[in-house]
């Protein structure tokens, strides 16, 4: 049986502790960023203003298609003089995204997450799969999981889709749908009691309506074999906007008084 | 050598194995493998590499098999991962040919950050070199 040299083990242990020490102090950062969020874009006066290098309160943009744009906008506003004007082109190659989002969050398995923002979808286009919101993890290893809050159908009903932790959309009641109103104002609210496992809650309502409600679900990630690792049971990036635009159309979105929270 | 589908390398795996402790009634072999998937432009390609020890208990050419090694992940964005894979199973073996096959209970242990165990399985087809 060979030998090894007497710094052999101590070297590599260090490395593996070093290592270890690495990936801990990973999750201890998030749990020390803020667990609320909001913002109703009267302080903007651009989009650069919009983020925290010039005195924002959100990390960045996504926009990535060429015509893509998004700004604090003074023709609309559900509160105040201004709110966040979005368009974007339909999602031909990939997803068409036009979107900020916030990754300096900590919201945390157990706690009650509560999102609120008002959206104004203009005209009648074909809106299926408009993305409104997401929520995503950052993993070690992954494609940032999480849950989104989408409209489904040409017409466009919310649904909350969260196939990125491996599970099925959950819809409105069958029958009893009611359609996303177009070219007025709009009050989106989204409550979920957070969980990794089969236990925990989702509600959405429409303009006060109760429109999605499941329990004993799971509303976060885990690690699932390699394709998602060092899951911990925080959300630290909240996105709204066009975070991923449907097939079918352009589309011109506002959004307003944005408030996320933890209780 | 052998080929897993499923098992200890996720999705399937190629590995080396070799025994470097010959008993009358069992062995201790160690065993290496490549893996690898491919997320989305933005995660870009990882490989897996399953590294293990492999405890084979059995006289002739039926043995049970154990073990335990680690997963290890590399991202050639640079990301690095851990997860620990225990296995228990059965691997028929014949002396005299140099196919093997295997069957292993083997799941998933992430530890680093917290304990999550996934169940997971694999088949294997061998050949001794």
């Amino acid at each position: 049986m060979k030998k090894f040299p007497p710094h052999f083990l101590p070297r590599h242990l260090a490395f593996l502790l070093l290592t270890l020490c690495m990936i801990a102090c990973g999750k201890q950062s998030f749990e020390n960023y803020p667990d609320s969020l909001s913002d109703d874009f009267e302080a903007a006066v651009n989009q650069e203003t919009l983020f925290k290098a010039e005195g924002g309160k959100w990390s960045a943009p996504q926009l990535t298609e060429g015509d893509n744009n998004l700004f604090p906008d003074t023709s609309r506003a559900h509160s105040g003089n201004q709110a966040l004007f979005c368009t974007a082109a339909p999602s031909v190659d990939g997803a068409s995204k036009c979107s900020i989002f916030n990754n300096e969050l900590s919201l945390e398995e157990g706690k009650i997450f509560h999102f609120s923002a008002w959206y104004f979808l203009e005209g009648t286009q074909s809106v299926d799969y408009l993305f409104l919101a997401d929520l995503e993890e950052r993993t070690t290893v992954g494609a940032s999981p999480g849950v989104r809050i989408a409209l489904e159908d040409s017409v466009g009903y919310l649904v909350m889709e969260r196939n990125k932790i491996n599970a099925s959309t959950l819809y409105q009641e069958e029958g009893n749908r009611v359609a996303f109103p177009r070219d007025k104002w709009v009050h989106l609210e989204w409550e979920m009691d957070l969980q990794r496992k089969e236990k925990g809650s989702v509600r959405v309502w429409q303009d006060g309506q109760l429109l999605i409600t499941a329990s004993g679900i799971k509303n976060m990630p885990r690690d699932r074999l390699y394709f998602a690792q060092g899951t911990k049971g925080i959300y630290s990036n909240i996105e709204v906007g066009i975070t991923a635009n449907t097939k079918d159309s352009s589309v011109r979105l506002w959004v307003d008084d944005v408030e996320v929270w933890l209780e | 050598m052998y080929l897993e589908v499923g098992g200890s390398g996720g999705i399937a795996s190629l590995n080396y194995e070799n025994t470097f402790k010959q008993y009358e009634r069992s062995s201790l072999t160690w065993s290496a493998g490549i893996s690898g998937f491919y997320i989305d432009r933005n995660a870009g390609f990882f490989f897996v590499f399953p590294v293990a020890l492999h405890y084979l208990y059995g006289p002739g050419k039926h043995k049970l098999e154990a073990g335990f090694g680690q997963g290890i992940t590399l991202g050639v964005k640079g990301s690095f991962f851990l997860q620990s894979i225990p296995f228990l199973g059965y691997r028929y073996q014949p002396e005299d040919k140099k196919v093997f096959f295997r069957a292993t209970y083997t799941p998933l242990v992430s530890y680093l950050i917290d304990l999550q165990y996934r169940h997971w399985f694999g088949l294997s087809i061998g050949l001794q070199l």
